[in-house]
């Protein structure tokens, strides 16, 4: 089946089976590894990229089903080489990550929280993120980094 | 069947979309936002040979009010529910359900219809739907459009009177009153995308009470008795509370499973309503 998705502002056309999904797609077709797979059963929020914008489980979604969709991964962040996001500064600043193996479905699902919530408390932070599991920090330097970021302004 | 023999087809309309199913019968199942299907597709269920996409039909995206009716598309998602400066209005009850369905990602795709179609007795909608008393819009290219009561609607875990030729299109409800007293309650394992053990949708007024309870029985089940109580009980004590609280015990059916055992369930029925009718009573 062809589908073509725009990826982090770029347009492929690919023939995929219909079986394919979403975060296979963009790790094997396109060679975005950045996005991680977990659990690959909409539990652990690893391979969380943005479709249209919102935050979604690309382990739970079809590639055919993204056709016509814009899909923003980790890789789409970056606004150039060499430079950070603010929400990745952040989580460099104070420690969000350890093994970073859950960090770029942390940053997916953040950034466009803080985009619609620009000065979140720590309650709301931590009911953003609920959808994400990480099993190195213990999660009090991902609150920390969202904190840091919100204060930074850093939703964009 | 193999996975590799599955076909996904995108129709661009309700017609057609219809048409699939009405063609293909059993061997085609609507596709919305897969939350459920491909975690199902994974365990080696629902294996079906074609999949029909509606997720971004048109025809399945309204959320209006007219004639009494707020209509809501069965492709909305949980997240323009939760967002809805018009469910905030006619209905924060099924608006806060909406706002406890897994997380953030999950709400992003999965849609009202989908929770409905799915037919999990511990679907979040479910309870405020049958609290609103909802009614579902089934469409077929033979039948037209019709509309069931949302408790007529579902024949047990999974299954629903939904004919394979029909697609579910809308839900439609009155509004809750603008002084009602409600409270939507979901008791999980854990804080954060737990699937219910218990959850609780209620509704007071003077002389109307709605109580629906998800997660005790093979469907959503109202407690009758708790509403008839309910709406005939001139004051109410902390006595009065208890007592019809304790009724829920008889009411719910619910099974031992993995997250949680029947009697358990129970009593934690009874102690969801305690807890709803104090809060909501002030008692």
């Amino acid at each position: 089946m062809k589908v073509t998705v725009a990826v982090n502002g770029t347009y492929y056309t690919r023939e995929v089976e219909p079986r394919l999904l979403l975060s296979d797609f963009l790790r094997h077709e396109l060679g975005l590894t950045g996005t991680h797979v977990g659990c690959e059963h909409g539990v652990c929020g690893a391979c969380t990229v943005l479709v249209d914008g919102q935050a979604v489980r690309s382990c739970l979604t079809f590639a055919v089903q993204m056709d016509g969709a814009a899909v923003t991964t980790v890789e789409g962040l970056t606004p150039a080489e060499g430079e950070l996001h603010p929400l990745q500064e952040a989580f460099r600043e104070a420690h969000g990550l350890q093994c970073g193996f859950c960090t770029a479905g942390f940053l997916m699902t953040l950034v466009p929280y803080l985009a619609e919530h620009p000065n979140p408390s720590e309650a709301e932070i931590r009911e953003a993120l609920s959808g994400n599991i990480c099993r190195c920090t213990g999660y009090q330097n991902i609150v920390k980094a969202v904190q840091l970021a919100a204060a930074k302004g850093g939703g964009r | 069947m193999l996975l590799s023999e599955m076909k996904v087809v995108a129709p661009g309309s309700l017609t057609e979309a219809l048409r699939w199913l009405e063609e293909h019968q059993d061997r085609a199942r609507p596709l919305a936002g897969a939350t459920d299907a491909m975690v199902r597709v994974k365990e080696g269920q629902w294996r079906s040979p074609i999949w029909v996409e509606i997720r971004r039909l048109p025809e399945l995206q309204r959320m209006d009010q007219a004639d009494g009716w707020v209509t809501v598309g069965a492709a909305v998602t949980y997240g323009r529910l939760l967002r809805s400066e018009l469910m905030a209005q006619t209905a924060p009850l099924l608006a806060a359900a909406a706002r406890d369905v897994g997380s953030v990602q999950i709400q992003a795709m999965g849609t009202l219809g989908g929770n409905l179609g799915t037919a999990s007795p511990a679907g979040d909608t479910i309870p405020p739907l049958f609290a609103l008393e909802a009614e579902v819009g089934l469409c077929s290219r033979g039948g037209g459009e019709r509309w069931v009561p949302v408790e007529s609607f579902f024949l047990g875990p999974g299954r629903t009177v939904r004919r394979p030729d029909e697609l579910i299109t809308a839900v439609r409800f009155a509004p809750q009153a603008p002084g009602e007293r409600w409270k939507w309650q979901k008791l999980g394992l854990r804080g954060a995308q737990a699937i219910s053990m218990v959850s609780l949708a209620l509704r007071l007024q003077p002389g109307f009470a709605r109580v629906a309870f998800g997660a005790v029985g093979p469907t959503v089940l109202r407690a009758r008795k708790c509403e008839a109580w309910l709406s005939q009980a001139e004051a109410f004590d902390l006595a009065t509370v208890r007592s019809i609280a304790q009724m829920a015990w008889k009411e719910v059916a619910p099974i031992s499973d993995v997250r949680a055992s029947a009697a358990y369930r129970q009593q934690m029925a009874c102690a969801l309503l305690e807890r709803g009718l104090r809060e909501v009573l002030a008692v």
